[in-house]
């Protein structure tokens, strides 16, 4: 398994979050600036939250499923399916809704199941390539992103009302508050970097910073980007940053949120080609004779095909409206690098005793 | 029927008896109608001259062999020794001679074009080069013409070939290493590469695969480049690039990498390549560097409309009309109205005629070629128009985009095939079809690799080394300091 560079660690974690916040907003949000805000304050309370995992990166480079299948069988198996079900359930989430959001908002003439089908057997086709070739392709979703950013903003220049930035909430902190457990409970991407960061050829505390560094800034950009420009109808409408690439008009296109679907999905792929590598990772480690397209075919398309009923039946908005949980995140990302951490004083112990 | 190779007589010596060596060559080429043996008595010892009709030059073997020997021949020690030592020691007949032992060895160079002096009593053939088969004069390249570069190009003949870039590299450092390769056809292979730039382990495992090739025969670059490129199934894209400009390849050289030089073939193969290779021309190094940024920017934005272009056409008039101005939007509603196919149905046709016009334009004689453009010219683009079939800016589009196909002829044969899966995602998928489809795109130039190296780098991975020169040519003082752009 071949390293890849820090850049492209950061690309694939940044893919994984901003296709979170392009996709929608978290709800009840009462102000964007809070949010912004929240974001920001998220962000640098991740900086503490990544500490042990950059730690375990930087000494265990093999991953912490490895590791801790190196440091005890029962603990990394169960260690390695938390991973494993961790990422297959993220898979379920963005498989879905990719297809739920195409469908809900783009006349394509594609049945749901089918456009379902499609990103997954793309993702799949991404997954079961080396990682360091995942982080090549995440690199151009970035520039399609920050290039779709750019766009946005000049566009919507005329629009834009620095007037719309402002707190005008009852209980700001406890609004700002909420915003940093949103914002935090989203962080799927912390997860990711916990499970990748030790195949990064830079060091992990230096991607992790400049991780964090550019999240703070493109996600608290983005959040008070569609506020100057929307105002309150950004915060009410289901998708702000689709509704402001529909508004946003130009010399030569009429609106924008065609170039904004290019970039969705791309980013969306990336995102859930990554989750599914990591799952057939996870699955690999569990189940080394398993052929990695078969593995790749299995992580994938079952978190597909559980998707299907909910999105047959329109009733995928449960899922999406549904809070994330803010334990999970900790866990994966937090207590189990701690966990690890802590073990080889016992094990050296151990060895010295015996 | 045992299989037709030089088993047999590969490792058998030349019997010192001529008589006896003159029928074993007789009996392993089957007493072939072009082999011509002459016998000829120097003084007390019989010799025969052997040659290939048509690969040796007649008049070469009368000045260079006959007039020498027949000279010889007025001598007072006319033994088999002494005219052994005259024809390998005490004569300058030609400057390629060799002593052959064994009837392969002897077979490989007499089917090369070499004559072959065997003396009665001397189990050894003397061979000597003087080739004279028909071949092709050097001339213009063929599909990577420029304006200010040279105007010479590789032909067929493997050292003519060579010829021309040790011309243009006068560095003892510049080493040629021949093969053969193919059981058959023992075809001259030669490995060109600067001592001290190249990488050994790059070379090492060249040679390895090239001689590890089991093929009976090998007529073209394309019997090679799946056995080096280890991509070769896993991606549209190539690693290993194909030029038939002696320029381009040496500076490839200079570069670094490798060159795979094939008798019978005018071009060679070159390796390591990047993706950002595609788009570098000779021309580029005689321009000044702002018109050669604005050149090379062309070329991307050609290679994106050649791809991506007639699919996005069809994704945005049948899924996103909304995106189009007005104006536009009017003028496509009413050419699109008016014809009997869905935009996508259009394209994928029109798409296809064109590649069937391109192939027949290649293969037919120049004398029809003209009028195959007419007929196509005519019959696509003013019948089809006028009679309702397809409609105007479709015929843009098409013409746009045959148009920026051809900017990259080493790209031609993965852009047609790409622009009709884009086309087909387009309309089937609109710009979410596009997306799945530029994702598995830009995976699948990103998998490819050769040797370690990344064919998207310096881009990707993002290397300081050499980026200016992907998207602009750096300029001469810092390409001084940095010869290549292989990391």
């Amino acid at each position: 398994m071949r390293k890849f560079t820090g850049f492209s660690l950061v690309c694939i974690l940044l893919c994984a979050r901003i296709f979170a916040t392009l996709t929608f907003f978290p709800n009840h949000m009462e102000s964007g600036l809070a949010y912004g805000i929240g974001a920001v304050v998220s962000t640098i309370l991740q900086c503490i939250l990544l500490v042990p995992a950059a730690r375990l990166a930087q000494l265990c480079p093999e991953g912490p499923c490895k590791a801790a299948m190196d440091k005890h069988r029962t603990l990394g198996t169960a260690i390695t399916v938390c991973f494993m079900l961790y990422f297959m359930y993220e898979a379920f989430v963005d498989a879905g809704s990719m297809a739920y959001f195409t469908d809900y908002f783009f006349s394509v003439n594609m049945h749901r199941a089918l456009t379902a089908l499609c990103c997954t057997l793309a993702a799949v086709y991404l997954a079961r390539l080396d990682t360091a070739v995942i982080g090549r392709t995440a690199q151009i979703a970035f520039f399609g992103m920050v290039g779709l950013i750019l766009m946005m903003t000049l566009c919507s220049a005329a629009s834009m009302d620095i007037m719309r930035l402002d707190l005008a909430v009852e209980r700001p902190f406890e609004v700002i508050g909420r915003a940093v457990i949103s914002e935090t409970e989203r962080c799927e991407c912390l997860v990711l970097f916990t499970f990748l960061a030790g195949r990064s050829q830079s060091s992990p505390q230096k991607s992790a910073r400049y991780f964090l560094i550019a999240k703070g800034t493109l996600v608290g950009g983005l959040f008070i980007l569609v506020t100057a420009a929307l105002g309150a109808f950004g915060m009410r409408t289901k998708l702000p940053v689709f509704a402001l690439a529909s508004f946003s008009k130009n010399l030569i296109t009429e609106r924008s949120d065609a170039v904004f679907l290019l970039v969705w999905v791309f980013m969306g792929i990336v995102k859930l080609g990554v989750l599914i590598h990591c799952a057939t990772e996870c699955l690999r480690l569990l189940f080394p004779s398993l052929d990695k397209m078969k593995s790749s075919l299995f992580c994938g398309v079952l978190p597909a095909f559980c998707a299907l009923p909910l999105l047959l039946s329109y009733k995928w908005e449960r899922v999406i409206c549904s809070e994330h949980s803010l334990v999970s995140v900790v866990g994966m990302s937090v207590i189990i690098p701690l966990i690890l951490l802590s073990r080889p004083a016992a094990a050296s112990h151990s060895k010295a005793a015996a | 029927m045992s299989a037709p190779y030089f088993d047999e007589c590969s490792t058998l010596n030349i019997p010192s008896d001529l008589k006896h060596a003159i029928n074993l060559l007789e009996q392993f080429t089957g007493e072939t109608a072009d082999l011509n043996i002459i016998n000829i008595n120097i003084g007390l010892t019989c010799c025969a001259v052997i040659s290939v009709e048509g690969m040796a030059s007649s008049q070469l073997m009368a000045e260079l062999i006959f007039q020498p020997l027949t000279d010889f021949a007025k001598k007072d020690n006319t033994s088999a020794d002494s005219v052994w030592k005259f024809l390998t020691e005490e004569s300058l007949m030609t400057s390629d001679r060799q002593i052959v032992t064994e009837y392969g060895k002897l077979l490989e160079l007499l089917f090369s074009g070499f004559a072959a002096v065997i003396t009665d009593g001397i189990g050894k053939a003397c061979v000597l080069g003087i080739q004279g088969f028909e071949k092709r004069a050097v001339s213009l390249p063929e599909s990577e013409q420029t304006v200010g570069g040279a105007h010479d190009s590789f032909n067929e003949a493997l050292r003519v070939n060579m010829s021309l870039v040790r011309r243009r590299l006068k560095t003892p450092s510049l080493r040629f290493q021949l093969l053969q390769v193919g059981k058959l056809s023992r075809t001259d292979v030669c490995l060109a590469y600067i001592e001290g730039r190249a990488d050994p382990q790059i070379l090492d495992t060249t040679k390895q695969k090239l001689m590890s090739i089991e093929l009976d025969t090998i007529f073209s670059s394309g019997y090679i480049i799946p056995f080096v490129d280890d991509s070769y199934d896993r991606s549209i894209f190539s690693a290993a690039m194909t030029t038939e400009r002696p320029d381009n390849a040496c500076a490839a050289l200079n570069e670094g990498r490798i060159l795979i030089m094939i008798d019978g073939t005018p071009g060679c193969v070159v390796l390591p390549t990047l993706f950002s290779d595609n788009f570098r021309t000779m021309d580029d190094y005689c321009e000044k560097t702002f018109y050669t940024a604005f050149s090379r920017i062309i070329k991307y934005f050609s290679f994106i409309l050649a791809i991506g272009l007639p699919g996005l056409y069809a994704a945005l008039v049948m899924f996103h009309p909304e995106v189009f101005p007005l104006k536009l939007l009017l003028n496509l509603a009413a050419a699109e109205e008016a014809t009997p196919y869905p935009p996508v149905v259009e394209m994928t046709v029109l798409i296809l005629l064109f590649e069937i016009m391109r192939e027949a334009g290649v293969r037919l004689p120049k004398a029809v070629g003209g009028a195959v453009s007419i007929v196509g010219g005519l019959i696509i683009g003013d019948a089809a128009v006028k009679s309702g079939m397809i409609s105007q800016p479709l015929l843009i589009v098409v013409g746009i985009t045959a148009t920026a196909s051809f900017v990259l002829p080493s790209l031609y044969p993965a852009i047609s095939v790409l622009r009709i899966v884009f086309i087909l995602a387009g309309g089937l998928g609109g710009l979410y079809g596009i997306a799945i489809a530029a994702v598995i795109l830009a995976a699948d130039i990103n998998a490819v690799d050769q040797y370690g190296i990344s064919y998207t780098s310096p881009l990707s991975p993002l290397r300081e080394h050499g980026l200016r020169d992907v998207f602009a040519r750096s300029s001469f003082g810092e390409l001084a300091k940095r010869r290549t752009s292989l990391p």
